[in-house]
């Protein structure tokens, strides 16, 4: 083992050293940000995506079949993350090959091991960050417009997010080249995500309360007779809080799955409520 | 019917594709970006748009990890919306079908995440013999097959020969049932609403839900006043927040 190690190092001080171009870099994000997820499957998610990613890198690296094929086989394993922030691991990946192939003592497993290692905890920032909030907000600016009978709300909609979307992703990518592996304890390190998350947040929920009073419209037609008089329901909870029963069914339903309440137990028991109210003439 | 049947089913190739940059908006908030595209192509901008937009509601809350839905959103939007309008159901109704289709997609979401095993291992073999090619046409071409038979066939099929079928099975559906649904599809977004709320949810900010809410109900806001105002928010606690973090 050690032999072998000395020999390789020795080979590679042999050969001049080999630069990864900005051409090859360009090339693997673009491959990225085309097609990093569509062979998504149950047995090892983004794998093939990532491989896929790598081979501008590879070509360039490693001219020999057995080095390519050893190169290419390694990023065959198990990956997912999510694509916009995790941009960066295939863009320290390169790094890290680039050294690697010019004899720098790094592993497979170490190439391995940073891309499992890094995966999860970015894929948790990225999910909530892109989805939780970067998506909400547009979308609930998209959906406003949309509501006024405009199509220009789905088009700035799309036109921000795939904005945000190729920014971020061109970013970590060639952050995470640059810095090699030391690009995530950098980011780590500071409290600074967890206070844009926070600020995030506070953008997302203050969003979220305007949404539930603009885009629900549940009412009740139940007119109680009692006697002479008749009570409108719905004048009396417009009288109590304008919006009550969009903002009691969705205090409920927040309740439910806070109590981990499935998704699909809500959906059966809102579908047959619903009727069942309806038929009683109280929906 | 032919040509709308054909940009339908185009639509929801594009839709399944997951071109990474593009299926953020166009496969994950399919139902909003696709609605007024679909209504477009049948004849009915309106209609389509306020389908999608009454259908992203549902889905507002919905966070896909790791690539796992629990929705196909394909079928929930291309399909789902197509066939509302061609039956020329109102949005309501049109939200409760897009969450119906949305389940019964999820067959073909199954099928797509393990037929596109098979590509993964003949890749494996590509890259035991160093052939960029092969992973190439493994990770890109391959899935498309697949796609094609789950995703852009039943698609072309639904709207070419299902829309009038489908129109036969909603006139039989008693009054009572429709209502009902319609009903449905005014308290979905409810769990689309609580769905988001939960994911950004902590008790210390609870009071920007309240503000936003009063914003809007009251103040009458429009959307982007209520944003600029959580942005206002943020940069309050970004500069004068969070001192406690400073001392520890």
């Amino acid at each position: 083992m050690m032999d072998n190690q000395m020999i390789n190092q020795e080979t590679a001080e042999q050969k001049t050293e080999i630069h990864l171009r900005k051409k090859d870099l360009m090339k693997s994000w673009i491959i990225w940000e085309l097609t990093s997820e569509m062979c998504l499957n149950y047995e090892r998610l983004m794998a093939l995506g990532f491989c896929h990613a790598m081979t501008p890198i590879i070509k360039r690296l490693y001219s020999n079949k057995e080095e390519r094929a050893e190169a290419l086989t390694r990023h065959m394993a198990f990956f997912n993350t999510e694509n916009n922030w995790g941009a960066l691991i295939p863009g320290m990946v390169a790094s890290l090959e680039e050294e690697k192939a010019n004899g720098v003592d790094i592993s497979s497993d170490m190439i391995n091991g940073i891309k499992t290692g890094l995966m999860g905890p970015i894929a948790g920032i990225g999910d909530t960050i892109t989805q939780g909030l970067v998506k909400t907000i547009l979308l609930a600016i998209g959906i406003g417009m949309a509501q006024k009978g405009s199509v220009a709300g789905p088009l700035v909609f799309f036109l921000l997010y795939t904005a945000y979307i190729l920014a971020t992703g061109y970013f970590t990518y060639f952050q995470g080249y640059k810095f090699g592996k030391n690009a995530f304890s950098k980011i780590k390190d500071s409290s600074i995500m967890r206070r844009i998350t926070d600020c995030m947040c506070i953008i997302g929920l203050t969003v979220a309360g305007s949404l539930v009073a603009s885009t629900l419209a549940i009412q009740t037609p139940f007119v109680l007779k009692m006697g002479g008089t008749a009570v409108k329901f719905q004048e009396l909870f417009d009288q109590i809080l304008p919006g009550f029963l969009g903002v009691a069914v969705t205090a409920l339903v927040f309740f439910g799955l806070k109590k981990n309440v499935s998704v699909i137990k809500i959906m059966i028991t809102m579908t047959i409520a619903g009727i069942i109210l309806v038929a009683l003439g109280l929906l | 019917m032919l040509v709308q049947a054909i940009l339908i089913a185009i639509c929801a190739w594009i839709c399944c594709a997951n071109i990474e940059f593009l299926c953020w908006s166009v496969g994950l908030c399919a139902p909003f970006i696709w609605g007024p595209i679909v209504g477009f192509i049948l004849g009915d901008v309106q209609a389509g748009l306020a389908i999608g937009t009454m259908t992203q509601l549902v889905y507002l809350g919905n966070i896909v990890i790791g690539g796992v839905s629990a929705v196909d959103f394909t079928y929930a939007s291309v399909v789902a919306t197509s066939l509302t309008i061609l039956t020329k159901q109102p949005p309501e109704m049109g939200c409760t079908i897009a969450v119906t289709m949305g389940l019964i997609g999820m067959l073909a979401t199954e099928s797509r995440w393990t037929l596109n095993c098979i590509w993964v291992h003949r890749a494996d073999k590509c890259a035991q013999n160093g052939d960029t090619r092969g992973i190439f046409i493994n990770n890109v071409i391959m899935p498309q097959v697949v796609r094609f038979f789950v995703y852009v066939i039943p698609a072309f099929l639904a709207v070419y020969y299902g829309a009038e079928h489908f129109e036969n099975f909603m006139k039989v559906i008693p009054e009572v049932l429709v209502d009902g649904m319609m009903a449905v599809g005014m308290l979905l977004p409810t769990l689309g609403l609580a769905l988001l709320i939960k994911a950004i949810y902590k008790i210390q900010f609870i009071s920007f839900l309240i503000i936003g809410f009063l914003a809007v109900q009251y103040l009458k806001l429009d959307i982007i006043a209520v944003t600029l105002l959580g942005i206002s928010f943020a940069l309050l606690y970004w500069f004068f927040g969070a001192r406690e973090e400073a001392a520890s």
